[in-house]
């Protein structure tokens, strides 16, 4: 296993043999990130694909700052790359009526939700309607605020804090649902 | 379980955290079309020297379409060029020897020692009767073939005479320049005895190509909030604007001009002309190419001030306005701009008489864009800019 600072430095190179280390190390993690964005494998591998190009073709201008750098460089342009794709879907796919939620719901307990596997959390965020994976995912998880996503959707900030709350409602009636029917 | 809030509570930044570090399996064949998408790691030929080639391949075939026959004339006389035997060109001898052999009687003359009429006039004979003298100071060759009858015997006859003093006139039997009809206006003749004929012609057309030869490099900053890389994964909102940094490629232009001679000489042009402007811009994240398309319409004053053999120098004025065409800039989208951009250009060039309807140019020129819009690109770096003009002219 080559040391991320290799890795950074062969790819600036143009060594294939970086290049492959790099997506053999990192492409998993990637996929994960792109596929709770996209939804569906096929338009993750989409965005990966996209997003490792960009990746190797920009690592000129990438400043290694230590490990995790790296990833979280490369996580970053999969965020962009998948923002921007979902960019042109959304605004048919983002106003989902979902009136009979209600606006309080029950929270599921943390120490349950911790025994849940990491893929079936992951299908769970993924299987969320576009417009509120987006701003789940955006906000939740990847730590952009209301502000910021409003400029990136073209949303305004109040839409996109109750596309949130309707979003964490829909997740954690899954995450009830999966641990009533998986209750030991 | 718990009524929800608005913040994030535990289960959520359970939810998160597994999310964040979720990992899965990806397809194989994904590396083998991220591969082939990959720039080769072998260096690539720059740009220009493919522009380069494709220049001088088509300089070189306007110069055979153009070039003058071999044959010259004086004041409608033949002047064949004394060419001995002993030097003529071994594929001219060899094309006579191997020429296939006619039907008795008959006279062939292969394409080449046909195109040699004019030089050396070469030609091939068989026997049967026809009779070939040898010209006052030239040269009388016979090449009997082992391989065929006696009667069949291939004669190579070099017509070579003495330069101007030893001039045949046209029709001579004993010559073996046959029926050279001279052309009174026959153009290809005024090479070599009078100036380029593009000096009197009435139009001209110039074929071009252009290029900044100072690639700029600026910085840009735009006001949008960007999203600053934290080493653990986590992003934290930074306001701070994104700096844009454009690395300017070469500008390209080419273009078309029709030129008409005015007393003084002076040549009136009017063109067409194609702009690329290409950069590569950089942010934090991003890199993406950036291309500016403009036609325009070029209007142009020289004066041909100088003139030596085939050299003839001058110099000139033009002003053009242009529209642009197309805008990419990456993934965003870019309105093209409407307003006609204005410029003045003044150059000094140098141009040589390739043959008397083709000549080359080399020009300097200096730019004066007069009206830019915000799109950074490389004419707006500076005001005045500086390019080097190269093309090619034919005359009629």
């Amino acid at each position: 296993m080559m040391a991320e600072n290799d890795i950074v430095e062969g790819c600036k190179h143009g060594r294939r043999e970086a290049q492959r280390a790099l997506y053999d190390h990192y492409a998993p993690g990637l996929m994960a990130t792109a596929m709770r964005y996209m939804g569906s494998r096929d338009n993750a591998q989409d965005v990966l694909q996209e997003a490792l190009i960009k990746a190797f073709q920009s690592i000129e201008r990438f400043a290694w700052q230590g490990n995790g750098s790296l990833h979280a460089w490369l996580d970053r342009i999969v965020i962009n790359t998948a923002v921007s794709m979902l960019r042109k879907s959304l605004p048919q796919t983002a106003i989902l009526s979902l009136d009979e939620l209600p606006d309080n719901f029950i929270e599921p307990d943390s120490a349950e939700v911790s025994q849940i596997d990491a893929h079936i959390i992951l299908e769970m965020v993924a299987s969320l309607p576009a417009g509120y994976r987006t701003i789940f995912n955006l906000y939740c998880i990847d730590g952009f605020s209301h502000r910021d996503i409003a400029r990136q959707l073209g949303i305004s900030e109040g839409t996109s804090s109750s596309q949130l709350s309707r979003a964490r409602a829909i997740l954690a009636r899954k995450v009830q649902d999966y641990l009533k029917h998986h209750a030991q | 379980m718990s009524q929800s809030s608005n913040n994030n509570s535990q289960w959520m930044d359970v939810v998160a955290d597994k999310a964040r570090h979720a990992q899965q399996p990806v397809d194989e064949r994904l590396w083998q079309r991220i591969e082939t998408q990959l720039p080769s790691t072998h260096p690539r030929r720059p740009a220009w020297l493919w522009w380069s080639a494709a220049a001088a391949a088509a300089i070189l075939v306007l110069a055979i379409i153009t070039r003058p026959a071999k044959t010259d004339k004086v004041g409608g006389e033949v002047t064949a060029e004394m060419i001995p035997v002993t030097t003529a060109s071994p594929i001219t001898q060899a094309a006579n020897v191997t020429a296939p052999l006619p039907s008795q009687g008959a006279r062939a003359q292969s394409p080449l020692t046909s195109q040699g009429r004019g030089r050396g006039g070469v030609e091939t004979h068989t026997g049967g009767g026809v009779e070939t003298a040898t010209p006052p100071g030239g040269t009388h060759v016979t090449t009997p073939l082992a391989s065929v009858s006696e009667k069949e015997q291939t004669e190579t006859t070099l017509a070579t005479a003495n330069p101007p003093s030893t001039t045949q006139q046209q029709g001579d039997p004993l010559y073996s320049i046959h029926n050279y009809q001279p052309a009174e206006n026959d153009s290809q003749f005024s090479i070599g005895n009078s100036q380029f004929k593009g000096d009197d012609a009435q139009f001209s057309i110039s074929l071009y190509g252009s290029g900044n030869l100072l690639a700029q490099n600026s910085n840009h900053a735009v006001q949008r909030p960007v999203l600053m890389a934290m080493g653990n994964g986590r992003f934290m909102e930074a306001q701070a604007s994104t700096r844009y940094h454009y690395k300017h490629r070469i500008p390209l232009n080419v273009g078309i001009m029709l030129g008409k001679s005015l007393p003084h000489n002076l040549t009136v042009g009017i063109g067409v002309n194609y702009a690329r402007y290409s950069s590569e811009v950089s942010a934090d994240l991003e890199r993406f190419d950036q291309t500016v398309q403009f036609i325009g319409i070029p209007v142009a004053l020289q004066w041909h001030f100088w003139h030596y053999r085939r050299l003839s120098a001058y110099v000139g004025a033009e002003a053009m306005a242009e529209r642009c065409i197309a805008v990419d800039r990456g993934d965003e989208q870019v309105d093209v701009p409407r307003r006609i951009q204005w410029s003045v250009h003044g150059m000094a060039g140098l141009q040589l008489a390739i043959t008397d309807h083709l000549g080359l140019f080399v020009e300097p020129k200096v730019s004066h864009y007069a009206t830019r819009f915000t799109l950074p690109t490389a004419r707006n770096e500076h005001p005045l800019t500086f390019n080097l003009k190269m093309g090619a002219n034919i005359n009629f």
